[in-house]
């Protein structure tokens, strides 16, 4: 079955580098200010919306590396920015990066779950 | 995916995507609040605060010197003029120092009472919490025994305590006096003979034992000079009055 094999290999990649950012994260003595922390968490939310952004597109073929890797940063920092500001004018600010980033994490999750039944139910139907 | 230089790109960032995740839950993990995620701005502005406070406070007590020194001129100008007025100026002195309005030094101890460190608390230890941290009944322990080893001055944090001072739990604080709430660790001073104020916790049933068992840091130090400041409030009776012309 060497379609399976090209979509094992295409899975394997990601699923390395998740298991490689989780052995750094256990195994490098990087530490968060406490006072930062909550910046940190904005910003992981609208870099893991991305991620998920890139991979519904890759699913549809419409993959385009720079979009994807300006969106991963400058959605992360001007989420973190806007919590910040937010902060600052006693404005929950960051609640909207929370609905905007969210909500789009729920519909991409769900494209890629579409992606993938279909691919499945042709596969069955083969 | 179009080509493998995509798939790489991605791959990279899902990693720094984990990376970040893990260090999210790091810092959980070593026991950060996670409920109030208090921002660096929020921090700084208390920090602040709490400096203009203390200033505040400090101007205040500047204050207070010297209104104080205005009286002692006329208390010094009363005792010139008034029939036995050193006599009665030795009694004001006196009394004052009885009430605890005046700083006093003298040979003594210096208690250090703090909660238990919480790294040295064994998984294993089956525990409530509340058997760890100092208790306003600990506290008001550690002063009676100050007193019966015949201590003639305390404070606790540079509060002096008074004879109508209270020490009670105050929640997450312990209050002393009239609304003095503080944290541990407290530091204790007293003034009294250094060998009688820390022998005395040396008893079988001493509270020493009791907090030292459980893990608390307790620490006596004698010294040859402590410095206990005077009692800074005010001290009203509203229903006491002196029995005129009584025995």
């Amino acid at each position: 079955m060497p379609c399976l094999s090209k979509e094992v290999s295409k899975l394997l990649l990601p699923l390395i580098g998740v298991l490689l950012g989780i052995i750094l994260g256990l195994v490098l003595p990087i530490h968060i200010p406490m006072a930062y922390s909550s910046y940190m968490s904005i910003a992981v939310l609208a870099a893991l919306d991305s991620v998920f952004g890139g991979i519904r597109a890759s699913l549809e073929q419409k993959f385009e590396p720079d979009a994807f890797i300006s969106g991963f940063f400058g959605n992360a920092f001007l989420a973190a920015g806007l919590a910040y500001i937010g902060d600052r004018l006693d404005v929950p600010i960051y609640l909207a990066a929370i609905f905007a980033f969210g909500t789009r994490l729920f519909q991409n999750f769900a494209l890629i779950r579409r992606h993938l039944l279909n691919r499945w139910r042709e596969r069955i139907r083969q | 995916m179009k080509t493998r230089k995509d798939l790489l790109i991605l791959s990279f960032m899902v990693m720094l995507l984990s990376f970040f995740i893990v260090k999210c839950f790091d810092k959980q993990r070593i026991g950060y609040d996670i409920g109030v995620a208090t921002s660096a701005y929020k921090i700084q502005e208390l920090i602040s605060q709490l400096k203009a406070l203390q200033e505040t406070n400090r101007q205040l007590k500047e204050g207070l010197r010297q209104k104080e020194a205005v009286l002692n001129k006329y208390e010094a100008e009363a005792t010139e003029k008034l029939y036995k007025g050193e006599e009665v100026r030795k009694q004001l002195e006196q009394a004052r120092v009885l009430a605890g309005l005046t700083d006093l030094e003298g040979p003594g101890v210096e208690i250090i009472l703090n909660d238990r460190k919480k790294d040295t608390i064994m998984p294993e230890e089956h525990y409530s919490i509340s058997d760890f941290i100092v208790h306003d009944i600990d506290l008001l322990e550690v002063v009676n025994e100050l007193k019966a080893a015949g201590a003639e001055a305390i404070a606790i944090n540079g509060a002096r305590i008074l004879a109508t001072s209270r020490i009670s739990c105050g929640g997450p604080t312990i209050t002393v006096g009239a609304n003095q709430r503080f944290a541990p660790p407290f530091v204790i001073h007293a003034i009294g003979d250094p060998n009688a104020l820390a022998d005395y916790f040396k008893r079988p049933d001493s509270i020493y034992h009791i907090l030292t068992f459980y893990g608390l840091e307790f620490s006596i130090k004698k010294l040859d000079n402590v410095k206990i400041p005077r009692y800074y409030g005010k001290v009203d009776f509203n229903y006491a009055v002196p029995v005129e012309g009584g025995e």
